[in-house]
């Protein structure tokens, strides 16, 4: 390994963990306030939110048209899948092979 | 569990507590086999989540490698850094010869959406001693994080137990390591797997979490507010800043409409 590679990683390493570390005590230490309290309640589903759709909406960077962007209908396949078999697992196994069997038939 | 015939490990671990009030009954002495419960129940439940995480660990692994990475250096950043975005950009950036300092800040920029899932889970933690919190806080990644706050969600109880967590980022950081191994290894002689369509495996895992999630109107309007920021920003503007902007929208979007609901309640 080459010394300025690990340091850089280190540092890399150093930043990301005072990322993670940074509030994850703040309630031990601090009352919250009731408002953000709150609001906190509605993070983990907008972060689902954000992740989820820019990668199906704009899989190469740029929006899409939906209709002819096969992971629109991947995605409408997996929450098929779920409401259907009520399994993530198999919901999940499913729509990726329908992005792969789509990619094939439309060759994008 | 009846906390009375556990009395001699709770004894134990109120010595590990600080400030315990000395009744039993509190969370963390509630069970101790409880915890080793919610260790297997955050590996099983962090697995399907780790469906999605496979196919981009091997894809870095492959693209770091190809990147002029040594194997050796393509791993220890899985095992230092554990964070795949910033592992993809700093890949590429060390290939195309962008200087440390440029690299160091632009991980932190990506990271930095951290603080607000740390802050997320922090009132579920905060009986948990610091030392507990600062070695839970290496293993708090996308996947760790979001399955563990919806565990303690649906537990509805104010304190979750650390040990899923625990279990949750061990095996993400376990399957994030072999992933990026594999992918090294096997290096210049495979393409990068996400070009075959895994990349969907990603999606595909959260939108099985967020779906169960949005029981309400209000929810399905902070998830629609979310959706669009994000998309439009991410189209728009370079880095992760969608991620922390759409979550502000989002979560002012949930907090303006409970507010309204309760003032028309009153009414």
């Amino acid at each position: 390994m080459r010394p300025y590679y690990v340091i850089v990683i280190m540092l890399m390493g150093a930043v990301t963990y005072a990322t993670r570390v940074g509030f994850i005590g703040v309630a031990r230490q601090f009352e919250l306030h009731p408002l953000l309290r709150r609001a906190l309640e509605y993070v983990p589903v907008s972060i689902l939110a954000a992740l989820i759709f820019p990668a199906v909406l704009a899989p190469s960077g740029h929006l899409e048209s939906p209709l002819g962007n096969i992971y629109v209908w991947a995605a409408l396949a997996t929450s098929g899948a779920l409401v259907l078999t009520r399994r993530p697992w198999l919901a999940i196994v499913l729509g990726v092979a329908a992005l792969v069997a789509l990619r094939r038939l439309v060759g994008g | 569990m009846a906390p009375s015939t556990r009395s001699t490990q709770s004894e134990e671990r109120r010595n590990d507590e600080r400030a315990a009030p000395p009744t039993g009954a509190r969370p963390a002495a509630r069970a101790v086999s409880g915890n080793a419960h919610q260790f297997r129940l955050g590996l099983l439940k962090t697995l399907p989540v780790v469906l999605g995480v496979i196919p981009f660990g091997l894809a870095y692994g492959v693209l770091a490698v190809q990147g002029g990475l040594t194997i050796g250096e393509t791993l220890l950043m899985s095992l230092v850094v554990f964070a795949g975005a910033s592992q993809f950009m700093a890949a590429g950036m060390f290939q195309s010869g962008v200087d440390a300092l440029t690299i160091v800040v632009s991980t932190f920029l990506i990271n930095v959406r951290h603080l607000v899932m740390g802050l997320s889970l922090s009132p579920y933690l905060s009986e948990t001693t610091p030392g507990w919190q600062r070695m839970l806080a290496f293993g708090m990644v996308d996947e760790s994080y979001l399955t563990t706050i919806t565990h303690y969600r649906e537990q509805s109880e104010p304190q979750g137990n650390p040990h899923f967590l625990l279990a949750s980022g061990l095996l993400m950081y376990v399957v994030w390591f072999a992933a990026s191994l594999v992918g090294a290894l096997a290096g210049h002689s495979i393409s990068d797997p996400l070009k075959w369509g895994l990349d969907f495996a990603m999606p595909a895992t959260f939108l099985t979490m967020l779906l169960p999630q949005v029981v309400s109107r209000r929810l399905f309007a902070v998830v629609a507010v979310a959706a669009v920021a994000a998309t439009a920003l991410f189209v728009l503007i370079p880095g992760k800043w969608y991620i922390i902007i759409a979550v502000v929208a989002g979560t002012g979007t949930g907090v303006v409409l409970e507010a309204r609901g309760e003032g028309s309640a009153e009414r």
